[in-house]
């Protein structure tokens, strides 16, 4: 602390690579994500798409799906999400471990798409803290992948540990978190 | 003791444990999603770089690694908190020290003093194997039940008797292979394979095939993971696992694959032995003396090295290739079928070696 | 009251080795295995030996390097048209309001001095959009299309994705490839000279 990078490495005269334990970090955070798919609807067809060989998700290094939100960091909704289907989503999100980020994949998710009715949540940033919109219906896999590389460079770009800590989702109960200590 | 061996045997137990967990553990993940990506028609992962290096994937390990490393760390509500701590620990230490008899080279004579190159010669090595194995099915079985979890507690009844089954036949499966060389410590084995025609694989091919079968379904690998299964019982006993206890589950999977090919390779192919080459011969071709020996040493270690690698890749073919046993058909597999063949072949080979059809080692 | 047993028959009988599964798994092992070598001696020849993009036999497209070339009836994200005069060819009739399946465009009108009518705002929610092109279908001036522009609509905010007129304008030259699509295309509506 105290001297910038540029200086502290001409300081060295130059024979010194350095760096933040942030950005290491964010570094490791952003090439490896273990992914939370949870599909409900059509979009799971581009995301099966984006997982197969022709686009493969896993270059980015974010192949490996989770099924146990403990152990997942990215949570992929995808597909339409409905009020009954909610409280779900937001338990899941809740249950998950920190640091962890909300990818919206596809129009119903982002807003409620083409249904605007009674049993559509209208946007899922109305329950849960959203990091990335991917619009479409269903998105291209290529803009499923620039949605991904945009939230690359959004964990590079705040790399502050302490911004992460998102806690429970604002809707739900207290005690939703299910752990202790 | 004196210093010498003490150093000697310090070094040996540095090599093995930081080859597992070094070496082994980071390329197996790395192994892991690039053969699945090269079998399936794609590439796998080939991005993370530093400072514009992508060494063909291999920084995704490292990057795994720091994520998970860096996670929250928590303990479910209703859990037992010191098992659910202690469970990962259970699970990883057997798995190393598994390695501890398994010999990766031969003795050599190195400054006037025989280096043998196993971290503890037992006489009944097999046996310590076996033994240990069993220990680490207490983490997993410990794992779920401290999770207060639906899905951990059925994964871990599954895995508990999935891991018992399997290693009562993985036992059977290997007495005819101790039979054919009259012995149980795994210095002795690798010993007598130093011809080519008393490796293991020629007169013992059946138990090879049974005793992989058993090792991978002891180690929880497809098609044998039940107990974590993905699509049935969410992440099975680890489930309520994440960030280091995570790392440690995952290191001891790949590590019981190490182990499992370093036994194959120890027992079925010969070991360090490089076919048609005898150790004497060896060392003089590096030129006899000292500088012979370390050289014999280095090649012997490596050809050991090359051998369990094929192994690992064998059993990635296996993993990436078969769909996931139903949790009765693995019952039925382990007791109704192989099981009665290792007992078979138990007294096949105990007539063929009596009527002298089957010629044992020297 | 006797009970008839009906026998089924179901398929071919396996033999022994055949319900062992053994030759199955061996087969399924052999060809992932082919796959294997043969995805790494075509690798091999494209890093290491230099031999290029055409030796690859794995089909991945290297997404953001490489990107795949899509037809002309594909339908990306829509699109105003400016005309020659560098003004909107947009009348705000109203009819792609009124046909967008998930209502995203909003248009209020006005009247210009020389009795040109044109959108004061237009408004058209990225966010909502289907992509289903029904804006284009009806529009009878051509001031609407569907352009080529599918990937990097992502953002990091919902309100980035609401786009005004301004953003929505495109030179009529850059869709060239497109209109002349709609004009050749039997079904298309936007047959207005």
């Amino acid at each position: 602390m105290g001297m910038s990078d540029d200086k502290a490495v001409e300081a060295l005269g130059g024979s010194a690579i350095v760096t933040r334990l942030d950005s290491v970090i964010a570094w490791g955070r952003k090439f490896s994500f273990f992914t939370y798919p949870f599909i409900t609807a059509c979009c799971g067809m581009e995301f099966m798409s984006v997982a197969g060989p022709r686009y493969d998700i896993d270059r980015f290094g974010a192949a490996l799906p989770r099924f146990s939100p403990r152990q997942a960091d990215l949570l992929l909704v995808v597909g339409t999400i409905s009020h009954k289907q909610a409280p779900i989503l937001v338990k899941v999100y809740n249950q998950m471990a920190e640091p962890k980020w909300v990818f919206a994949f596809g129009a119903c998710v982002v807003s409620g798409g083409m249904y605007d009715n009674y049993a559509t949540v209208q946007g899922i940033d109305t329950l849960i803290p959203v990091d990335v919109y991917v619009p479409g219906c269903p998105p291209r896999p290529e803009m499923v992948l620039d949605g991904l590389i945009k939230l690359q460079e959004k964990v590079v770009a705040t790399p502050n540990q302490n911004s992460y800590v998102r806690g429970i989702a604002p809707v739900g109960e207290a005690d939703d978190r299910i752990v202790t200590g | 003791m004196d210093t010498a061996a003490i150093l000697e045997t310090g070094a040996k137990l540095a090599f093995v444990i930081g080859i597992n967990l070094g070496f082994f553990a980071p390329v197996l993940a790395w192994v892991e999603r690039k053969q699945s990506a090269v079998m399936q028609d794609r590439i796998g992962a080939n991005r993370a770089d530093i400072f514009g290096f992508t060494v063909i994937g291999l920084f995704h390990s490292l990057a795994d690694a720091l994520k998970l490393i860096f996670k929250e760390d928590f303990v479910p509500r209703g859990a037992d908190v010191t098992m659910h701590r202690l469970a990962p620990m259970i699970a990883l230490i057997p798995a190393l020290m598994g390695m501890a008899v398994i010999p990766f080279g031969g003795t050599y004579e190195i400054g006037g003093h025989a280096v043998n190159l196993v971290v503890a010669d037992l006489d009944m090595g097999l046996l310590f194997v076996f033994a240990i194995a069993s220990v680490a099915t207490y983490g997993v079985v410990i794992g779920a039940w401290a999770s207060n979890n639906n899905w951990s507690m059925l994964g871990g009844l599954r895995a508990a008797a999935q891991m018992f089954s399997y290693e009562v036949t993985m036992g059977l499966t290997i007495i005819g292979l101790l039979m054919y060389y009259q012995s149980l410590s795994l210095v002795e084995i690798v010993a007598k394979q130093e011809s080519f025609w008393n490796w293991g694989i020629i007169y013992q091919w059946p138990a090879f095939i049974l005793f992989l079968a058993c090792a991978i379904a002891e180690n929880k690998r497809v098609p044998f993971d039940i107990p974590e299964a993905e699509s049935e019982i969410v992440a099975g006993y680890f489930t309520e696992y994440s960030g280091m206890k995570f790392i440690m589950f995952w290191t001891a999977e790949f590590i019981e694959v190490v182990t499992i090919s370093a036994l194959c390779v120890v027992l079925f192919f010969g070991g360090h032995h490089c076919a048609f080459i005898s150790d004497a011969g060896l060392v003089a071709l590096f030129g006899g003396g000292d500088l012979g020996n370390i050289l014999a040493m280095l090649f012997g270690v490596a050809v050991f090295l090359v051998k369990v690698c094929v192994l690992i890749f064998i059993q990635m073919i296996i993993r990436w290739t078969l769909p996931r046993f139903r949790y009765d058909q693995v019952m039925m597999l382990g007791w109704k079928m192989i099981l009665p063949l290792s007992l078979v072949w138990i007294l096949f080979v105990g007539v063929a070696i009596l009527t002298g059809l089957m010629p044992t080692p020297a | 009251m006797a009970i008839t047993i009906k026998k089924i028959e179901r398929g071919p009988k396996l033999t022994l080795w055949e319900r062992s599964f053994v030759p199955e798994i061996l087969r399924g092992m052999w060809i992932t295995s082919r796959h294997f070598f043969h995805n790494m001696k075509t690798l091999t020849q494209e890093f290491a030996l230099g031999g290029g993009r055409s030796k690859r036999s794995i089909m991945t497209l290297y997404y953001p390097e490489e990107r795949p070339v899509t037809p002309v009836a594909y339908r990306g994200r829509p699109v105003l048209v400016r005309g020659a005069n560098g003004l909107e060819k947009c009348v705000a009739c109203g009819l792609c309001e009124a046909a967008c399946p998930p209502h995203c465009i909003s248009i209020v009108g006005a009247e210009r001095d020389n009795g040109d009518r044109y959108p004061t705002t237009y408004t058209l929610d990225g966010a909502k959009c289907i992509f289903c092109g029904r804006c284009e279908e009806v529009c009878p001036k051509e001031a609407i299309v569907m352009s080529d522009d599918w990937a990097e609509l992502c953002t990091y905010d919902r309100g980035e994705m609401l786009y005004d007129k301004e953003r929505l304008l495109r030179p009529e030259a850059s869709l060239a490839r497109r209109l002349a699509f709609l004009r050749n295309n039997a079904f298309s509506k936007a047959r207005y000279q």
